[in-house]
Parts: C-alpha cells; sequence; structure tokens
C-alpha cells in the first residue's frame, strides 16, 4: 500500500459478500437469442403509420457563404412533403450550449449549416418524401447557390494569423486553450542527464464502423407536444441537455427508445444534431420521419476520432533509465464544431502520466477548428491520443538512449506496491500490475523466440519488429473535470440508476438508465441480480434497451467512458439489495414474525434459514404485497413496493480547476500487448505475424464478455493502426468516405489474438469491478513500436499512429537517404 | 485531378475539328446524354447520366468552347452539379492529321470534384473521364461519317 494512502480522497468501499455464484461466471449472454436469430430491433427496422423518408442535401464545399437555396422545384414533386433549409433552422433552433468558455463559446452551431458550410457534407436542406428513393431523387432538385471561401485542413497550421476564419464569432481557429503544469517540468530538463527531443507526433483521424450507422425515428406528436425519438442516439439524456434548449422541449416532452444499437463507439453520442433537424421536419410535416444514415455520410459527416498533433516533445531522462516527464505543445483538431469538445481537452488527462511513474509535466493545449467532420468521443477517447504518445516516448527514449524497452518500462512503471498511485494531478489509480501483465504478454508470443527470430531474419529483406503497447482504460468520469475546461459549467461527480421489482407472478425485473451498444447488460445484470435474490439469471428479465418513459435515468444515465460495470452495476446492486431488504422484511412476517436475520433468499423463495420447509415462495411474496396487502402489519405495507430505484453515486469532489487537479475518474483498467511484425524492406507492407493482448480490468462480471470486447478493441486498434484513416486535399475534400477506400479492418485482416489476463479488484467499487471495453488504443501503440522496432539505424522514429506501406516505405528509405530522423539527444 | 491520353480517330482532322468545335455535334456526342440545349456558336447546356461504378449519377452541365484554333486545338470548359456535387473541367485537345487520312487527338483534362464524389470516384475518376473523352470522339466519328 502506498503510504499516502491515509492521505487519498476516498476509501476502500464495503464490497457485496452475495456476488459470487453467478457473477465472474461465464453466463452465455441473454442477447444473443435475439441477435443471432436476426430478432434484434434495429431503427431501419421501424415504421410508423405516415411516416415519410429524409434525405441530407449536403454541402459539397469544406468552406463555403450559402448565398441562396431554392426548392420549389423539389417541392412540386409529387410524393415530397416538406423540406427544411438551414435558414429556417436559423429560426426555429436555439444554437446549441456549448461548453467551452469564450470566445469557444461564441461559435454558433445549428443542426444545419444556417448561413454558411464548414465541412465537405455538413447538410444544408433535408428533403422529406414518400420513399427513401424519391426524398434522394428530389434532393437534386435542390438549387443551392455556394461562395467558396478558402478552406483550412491543418489542425495545427489553423491557428496562423492569415489562416481563413471559420467562426467569425469565435475571432480565431482556437476553440479552447490551457496549459496543465505538475511537478517541475523546468527543472527536470535542467538536471536530467539527458534529454530526449521529439520534434513532431501525429495521431491520426480515424473512425468506427457501426453495424448500423446513426438512424432515427422522429415524431414530433402535434397533439400532446411530445416529441419522440427511436434513435440508435447512444447517450439519449446527453442529447437531450443539447436538444432540450435548442427547440424549446423540456424534458417530459422528450421520449427516447433505444434497442439494439448495432455499435457505438462513442460516436453516435453526437448525433443529437440529426435528431434536431428531424424534429424540426416532423413538426414542419406534421408527420413521423425517418433517416437512416447512408455509409459515406457516416464516414463523411457523422464524427471522426480527434485528430492530435504533439510538438517540440521534451523527455528528461536520468542515466539509469527513469524519466522524469515530459513538456510539449498538443494541437487537438476539433473539425468545424465543438460537439462533445472541448471535453477532449481535459479527459486526456485522466492518464497524464500514463502508466508510469512520470511527475513532471506539462502540456500546452489547443483545441482548434479546422473544416473538417466535427470530432466526437470515439473508443478511448481523448486518452488513447495521449497514451500513445507517452509510448512514443518511451520506446524513443529506449531507442535513443540504448536501453532495453522490456526493462526500462519495468522502471518506469507504477510499481504494484504503489496502488493506490496518485497520479501528478491527483488522479487515483486504484489497482494494476503492469510487470505482470508485460511478463504475460511477453510469455504469449514466446519472447526469447521471437528475438531469435529477429535476429535470424536479418539480410532476408523482411525485418522483424517486436513492439510493446501498454495503455488504459480509465472508467467513471467525475463530470467535475468538465470545470477545468470551463469553470462555469454546472456539473459535477456521475450516477447511474437502476430499478428493480417484484411483480405480481414473482418475476424479477430490472431496467436501466444504460443504453447497451453490445457490452451485454441484459446478461451482466442478471448475474448480478440473481446472486443477491439466490435465483439463476434466467429469472431476472432485464428489459432490452432504453426507454425512457418505462426506465429510470439520471442525468449522466447512458453507456460511455467504461463505466457499465461501476456505475450500472452499481445501481443494479443498490437497487437490487433494497428489494432483497422489502422481500426479507415481508417474508420474515408472513414467517410468524421471525427475525429478519434468520430470512435468507434461495432458489426462488424467502425462506428460514435452517428450515427449508418454512420458505415463501416470490409469487407469494408479491402476491401478499400487491393483492393480499391487508394481510400485512400495517407499518411493513406502508413501508414496502417492492418497487426499487437505486442511484449509485460515485465518491467524486469537484476538481480544482485552477490548478487542474482532483479525481477525474474512479477506475484504471489496463492493456499491455505485444505485437510481432514483419516488415518488408521493398515494399514497406507490415504483416501481423503474432499478437497477445493481456487485460487487467478487476473483478470480471462475466469474463467472456471482457474477452470478447478484447478482441473487439484490438481489430479496432489495429486496423486504425495500419488501414483506417481519412484523408483530406487541402481543398477539405474528404477523399475517402466509403469502405472502398476507406478499409476497416476485418478477419482477414486481424490476426488470432493470443488473449491473457490478470485480475486486480479495485479497492473502490462496490463489486471490484473496473469499467473496460476501450482499450482500443494499445495496438496502435503496439504496432508503431513494433514497427520501430524494425526500421534499420538511422531511420526517422516512427511519428504517426498510421502507418500504411507507403509511410513505412519512406521511414525505411530515411535511413539510407540521411534524412533528419525527428529527434534528438542533449546529454550532460 | 488531371488525366491526359492520346486517341486515333479514323476522320480527317478538319472533320474532327468542326465536329468538336460545333456545340450542337459536340453536346451530343456527351456519352449517355438525355439534353442539349444550345445557346449559340460557343455555350451549350447538357444534361446526362454517368455511369460511375455506383450507379448512374445526374450531371447537369453549362459548357463553353473556350479556345479554338482551326484544325488543331479545342479547349471546352465546363462546369455544374452532379447530384448534390459540383463538377467543373477544363478539357484540351490537339489534333493532328496521320498519315493514313484520320486523325490523332492528344487530350488532357483538369477535372475538379466537390462533394461525395471526389471521394466516391477518386479511385476511376481517370478511367471514368477517359472513356468520357473516347466517347465524344466515337460519336463525332460516327456523327462525321454520317453527314458526309
Amino acid at each position: 500500500m502506498n503510504p499516502d494512502a491515509k492521505t487519498l480522497p476516498y476509501s476502500p468501499v464495503e464490497q457485496s459478500e452475495r456476488l459470487g455464484q453467478w457473477s465472474g461466471k461465464n453466463v452465455p449472454r441473454k442477447e444473443d437469442k435475439r441477435l443471432l436469430k436476426g430478432q434484434g430491433a434495429f431503427v431501419d427496422d421501424l415504421w410508423m403509420h405516415r411516416m415519410g423518408y429524409v434525405h441530407f442535401v449536403r454541402s459539397p464545399h469544406a468552406h463555403a457563404r450559402i448565398v441562396s437555396i431554392d426548392v420549389s422545384k423539389c417541392e412540386a414533386v409529387p410524393g415530397v412533403y416538406a423540406t427544411l433549409t438551414g435558414k429556417e433552422v436559423g429560426e426555429l433552433q436555439e444554437p446549441y450550449f456549448q461548453m467551452a468558455p469564450e470566445p469557444g463559446a461564441n461559435a454558433k452551431d445549428y443542426c444545419m449549416a444556417v448561413d454558411k458550410a464548414r465541412f465537405m457534407g455538413e447538410p444544408v436542406v433535408a428533403v422529406l418524401a414518400e420513399s427513401r428513393e424519391l426524398a434522394r431523387d428530389a434532393a437534386e432538385l435542390v438549387e443551392v447557390e455556394y461562395e467558396v471561401l478558402p478552406a483550412v485542413v491543418d489542425g495545427v497550421a489553423t491557428v496562423e494569423p492569415d489562416a481563413p476564419i471559420i467562426h467569425d464569432e469565435v475571432g480565431s481557429n482556437v476553440g479552447w486553450h490551457g496549459v496543465y503544469d505538475y511537478g517541475d517540468v523546468d527543472w527536470a530538463l535542467d538536471n536530467a542527464d539527458h534529454v530526449v527531443r521529439i520534434d513532431r507526433l501525429h495521431f491520426h483521424r480515424f473512425s468506427s464502423a457501426p453495424l448500423e450507422c446513426s438512424a432515427a425515428l422522429v415524431n414530433w406528436d402535434p397533439g400532446t407536444g411530445v416529441c419522440e425519438f427511436q434513435t440508435n442516439n447512444q447517450m439519449p439524456m446527453f442529447a437531450a441537455m443539447f436538444l432540450g434548449p435548442a427547440i424549446g422541449l423540456g424534458i417530459d416532452h422528450m421520449q427516447f427508445v433505444t434497442q439494439d444499437i448495432g455499435g457505438g463507439f462513442g460516436i453516435k453520442i453526437t448525433s443529437y444534431t440529426y435528431l434536431t433537424a428531424l424534429a424540426l421536419l416532423s413538426r414542419k410535416a406534421g408527420r413521423p420521419v425517418k433517416w437512416t444514415e447512408y455509409r459515406w455520410e457516416h464516414l463523411a459527416a457523422s464524427a471522426h476520432g480527434n485528430e492530435r498533433t504533439f510538438l517540440d516533445v521534451e523527455v528528461p531522462v536520468m542515466s539509469d533509465g527513469t524519466i522524469l516527464g515530459f513538456k510539449l505543445r498538443a494541437f487537438d483538431d476539433a473539425g468545424a464544431y465543438m460537439r462533445y469538445e472541448p471535453l477532449g481537452a481535459v479527459i486526456w488527462s485522466q492518464v497524464v502520466p500514463g502508466n508510469y511513474r512520470f511527475k513532471h509535466i506539462r502540456v500546452d493545449y489547443t483545441e482548434t477548428f479546422t473544416n473538417k467532420c466535427p470530432v466526437g468521443p470515439n473508443r478511448g477517447y481523448s486518452r488513447l491520443q495521449h497514451l500513445w504518445m507517452i509510448e512514443r516516448i518511451v520506446d524513443t527514449v529506449a531507442h535513443e538512449l540504448g536501453f532495453d524497452p522490456v526493462e526500462l518500462r519495468k522502471l518506469n512503471y507504477i510499481q504494484p506496491e504503489d496502488f493506490p498511485y496518485e497520479a501528478p494531478n491527483g488522479c487515483i489509480y486504484d489497482s494494476g500490475d503492469y510487470h505482470a501483465m508485460l511478463d504475460k504478454a511477453l510469455e504469449l508470443v514466446d519472447y526469447p523466440a521471437v528475438k531469435q527470430r529477429k535476429e535470424a531474419a536479418a539480410g532476408s529483406g523482411k525485418r522483424i519488429g517486436i513492439g510493446i503497447g501498454t495503455t488504459l482504460d480509465s472508467g467513471t468520469n467525475n463530470f467535475g473535470q468538465s470545470r477545468i475546461i470551463n469553470p462555469e459549467l454546472p456539473f459535477s461527480g456521475n450516477g447511474e440508476a437502476a430499478f428493480c421489482k417484484l411483480d405480481l407472478y414473482g418475476e424479477v425485473t430490472v431496467t436501466l438508465g444504460t443504453t447497451p451498444q453490445g457490452q451485454g447488460h441484459e446478461t451482466t445484470t442478471a448475474q448480478v441480480v440473481a446472486d443477491i435474490l439466490g435465483i439463476t439469471p434466467e429469472m431476472v428479465h432485464v428489459r432490452a434497451g432504453y426507454n425512457k418513459a418505462n426506465h429510470t435515468y439520471v442525468g449522466f444515465s447512458g453507456t460511455y467512458a467504461s463505466q457499465f460495470a461501476v456505475t450500472g452495476l452499481g445501481a443494479v446492486i443498490g437497487a437490487a439489495e433494497k428489494l432483497r431488504g422489502e422481500m426479507v422484511r415481508v417474508g420474515a412476517a408472513m414467517l410468524g414474525g421471525v427475525d429478519e436475520d434468520d430470512v435468507e433468499l434461495a432458489d426462488g423463495f424467502v425462506r428460514l434459514a435452517g428450515n427449508p420447509e418454512a420458505a415463501i415462495p416470490f409469487i407469494g411474496i408479491a402476491a401478499t404485497v400487491f393483492s393480499n396487502v391487508a394481510e400485512l402489519p400495517g407499518e411493513l405495507a406502508d413501508s414496502v413496493s417492492l418497487n426499487c430505484r437505486h442511484v449509485y453515486r460515485p465518491p467524486f469532489a469537484v476538481p480544482n480547476s485552477e490548478d487542474k487537479t482532483g479525481q477525474l475518474t474512479l477506475t484504471y483498467a489496463s492493456q499491455v500487448h505485444v505485437a510481432v511484425v514483419e516488415v518488408d524492406e521493398e515494399t514497406g507492407a507490415v504483416e501481423l505475424l503474432d499478437y497477445a493482448a493481456v487485460d487487467e480490468c478487476g473483478r470480471k462480471v462475466n469474463p467472456q464478455i471482457v474477452e470478447g470486447q478484447v478482441h473487439g478493441a484490438t481489430g479496432h486498434g489495429i486496423g486504425a493502426a495500419l488501414y483506417e484513416t481519412f484523408n483530406y486535399d487541402s481543398d477539405g475534400q474528404l477523399l475517402n468516405a466509403t469502405f472502398m477506400d476507406y478499409h476497416a479492418a476485418t478477419s482477414l485482416d486481424v490476426p488470432m489474438i493470443k488473449y491473457g489476463d490478470i485480475e486486480c479488484p479495485s479497492p473502490f467499487t462496490p463489486n471490484g469491478a473496473k469499467g473496460m471495453g476501450e482499450g482500443g488504443g494499445a495496438p496502435l501503440s503496439t504496432i508503431s513500436s513494433a514497427i520501430q522496432d524494425a526500421l534499420p539505424e538511422g531511420a526517422h522514429i516512427v511519428y504517426d499512429t498510421h502507418n500504411p506501406p507507403e509511410r513505412v516505405y519512406d521511414l525505411l528509405r530515411s535511413a539510407s537517404l540521411g534524412l533528419p530522423r525527428g529527434v534528438s539527444v542533449t546529454s550532460r | 485531378m488531371n488525366v491526359s491520353g492520346r486517341s486515333a480517330v479514323p476522320m480527317p482532322v478538319s472533320e474532327l475539328w468542326t465536329a468538336l468545335s460545333d456545340p450542337a455535334r459536340l453536346g451530343g456526342a456527351l456519352p449517355h446524354v438525355d439534353t442539349v440545349d444550345v445557346r449559340d456558336d460557343a455555350n451549350f447546356s447538357a444534361t446526362s447520366r454517368v455511369t460511375t461504378g455506383l450507379g448512374q449519377t445526374p450531371l447537369r452541365m453549362d459548357f463553353e468552347i473556350a479556345d479554338r484554333r482551326e484544325g488543331e486545338h479545342v479547349r471546352i470548359v465546363g462546369s455544374g452539379v452532379a447530384g448534390e456535387n459540383e463538377v467543373w473541367m477544363s478539357v484540351s485537345l490537339d489534333l493532328s492529321a496521320e498519315g493514313d487520312g484520320g486523325s490523332a487527338a492528344a487530350w488532357t483534362a483538369d477535372v475538379r470534384l466537390r462533394g461525395v464524389l471526389s471521394s466516391l470516384l477518386q479511385r476511376n475518376l481517370p478511367a471514368l473521364v477517359a472513356d468520357q473523352i473516347e466517347g465524344v470522339l466515337l460519336v463525332a466519328q460516327q456523327a462525321g461519317s454520317g453527314s458526309r
């Protein structure tokens, strides 16, 4: 235990002793029964009487003033119900609430382009027609006159004085700027034995490939004034926060329904702009409207992951290999609008030292606007950019100063005995053992044998590289961190709600505030409730999806930021325990007034411990409370409902926005990956020869679901490292908005992953679990590391997360051409 | 994107130049053309449906024969919309007589797309442009044969 542990802001929490019979087991997923039989409910399956279909006319320009729009020819087409232009939107919608302080807050963001388009693909007009095809055809008759403006696509150059201004109201292309300064980096740089300087590192743009792109069926009922959104937006309560004020709807006049979302990954959080446009169009047309995003629309204009450039990286290193920290400038390219930003400008600081004991860190952080698709959270949001940079630092230090990359990591990792560990910014890392994880990952690829293979391949034209990637999956946000970017924001803490009830016939039903997207919430919830109520998971009915009218929720409700295992199940545990308590009280009374401590729940009965004959089935408890209540003592009858709601609240305080410190997140799952690559010297092609992923996410509720998410995240990361990137030309034209050119990794691209795990229960969560599933950053670090290891001496360092053959070829050639390497070392 | 090529046309260079300099004949020679509206001896509009490999994309273009030197050179500039996308092109054809009584057309095309087509077509735009120009030359040749 850390000797300073007594000063930690929160103590280990009491963990339920009832978990364990079903929790921790590989219970088959309840959801799969419908999904594997084609019985899932996706938005595109939905239909409503009188509904029309929407097609969005989009700007072909990255930056253009809208001179005029003529929809008359379009509206004259039989079967076209209505159109909605940006000009109308400007009159019908208030600009979205901005999380940035001024001047970034001055940006006016609407659901469609009002006066000018700021990225290629931005919606300009919506057309509603009797069929999807007609809407698309009629949209061709919409005439839009543009005055094309110069575009800026570089997230760093956009701050130059001569760059075209994207939001005139902001006055520059800087959305947010701040300096994070921990320890004394100047002292560290002055006193280090070596200073390693890296010119530039770049984390590229990519996204996710959900099975169903964004979609919604929206009906603004003119009679009740309620607008219903049947949607695959993955965080409806966040959407409501933007939607409601924008279109003047109270929370009770917005109904959200989701079910099988088809994958969210974070990028479906910001689809609220489309929900806004659909609501306005539905109200105007007086009919339900349905929109299903085409794949190219999704790739061009939904949300991209954050693109980040790190400049002037300085790393102080002692002669024994101890890395003291780093200093750098970061530019995060938010695209045309800040729709979840600038939260990314603080989220990364949850992992400010990565997995390492770095003490002295200064990051000068700038969030910028460019004429590209707005960014949104994407698996590992904002942290994976930072963590990749840190792994590049560690590998570069190892290479430049001649340290073994394994031993250098082990020297600098947070040591197992350090946990709970307080990071320089006050974040508390709950538990972990990175050393054991690295050893396990190396063992899985047979590290000694691979090193021999690397030596044997010398001179063959195929270069072998071994790479290590260590990453964190920080989970359960403290929304108070938003105050670090804007002290005026009224957010702090976190929470989730769940509802557990015993129904009339003795059924146990659970509803969640979360919006599952494939993480198996129905299954893991059933496992936990089964443990607490002494039944089997099959006997627990967890309602699918999310329905605001029927489910309970809080403002933070949703599935994001690796937190369900903590917040979602924390709420479930609380609600189930409350229900259990009521059932025990009722049972004790029905068993003749026995002591409640002598009552247990088992096998679907409330019974007297040690006397199985004295038992009441759940239906007996329910029937008595609901329809035979006069049998119960009045005081008891008045105090039980068998309908139990619980809100789980993590023990957060408000962070300090002055010095940017505090507890920003509750849990720290981690992954260590090792990759073995083969690089073709003639072509730069990279082949993955072997891949190991070792995961640690506290106590697992369902190990198989965890392993599945590790596989998915690893595939996502491998795709991003080698195949997936958004290429814009200098005019802001996206050059690869279809799967013909944007290659999402398939099973053919992802090798068999050797999976391993260790378990370090979190002392801070009610079940010892940690949120997980966002380890997609690890392959980016790991493959960069492996390619670096394969390069010849004198080559430029790997400086980008995305390494297609042409880039690797250039790196290979850089050595023989004697080109600058992008790194330098000063030693004293 | 710049695309270039060279084609042999089995008709005299003077006739080929005449066909390419005539807005009505040139417009009619566009592959998959639906309508041609000739405004004067240098300007015309045309609607056509271009096969992009991902279906047919409606194209509404205004063309100008911007430069012509008798018997040797024609430059055509066009701009318009393809669905929700914008298209701009400048095509130069340099004609020369071949020994067999036919002609050779060396052409260069600067084509710019704005909108998702720039994404969809980056892979097959060179082939598509070449196909369009070859199609124009072929139809011009057929029209020339028919007029003789």
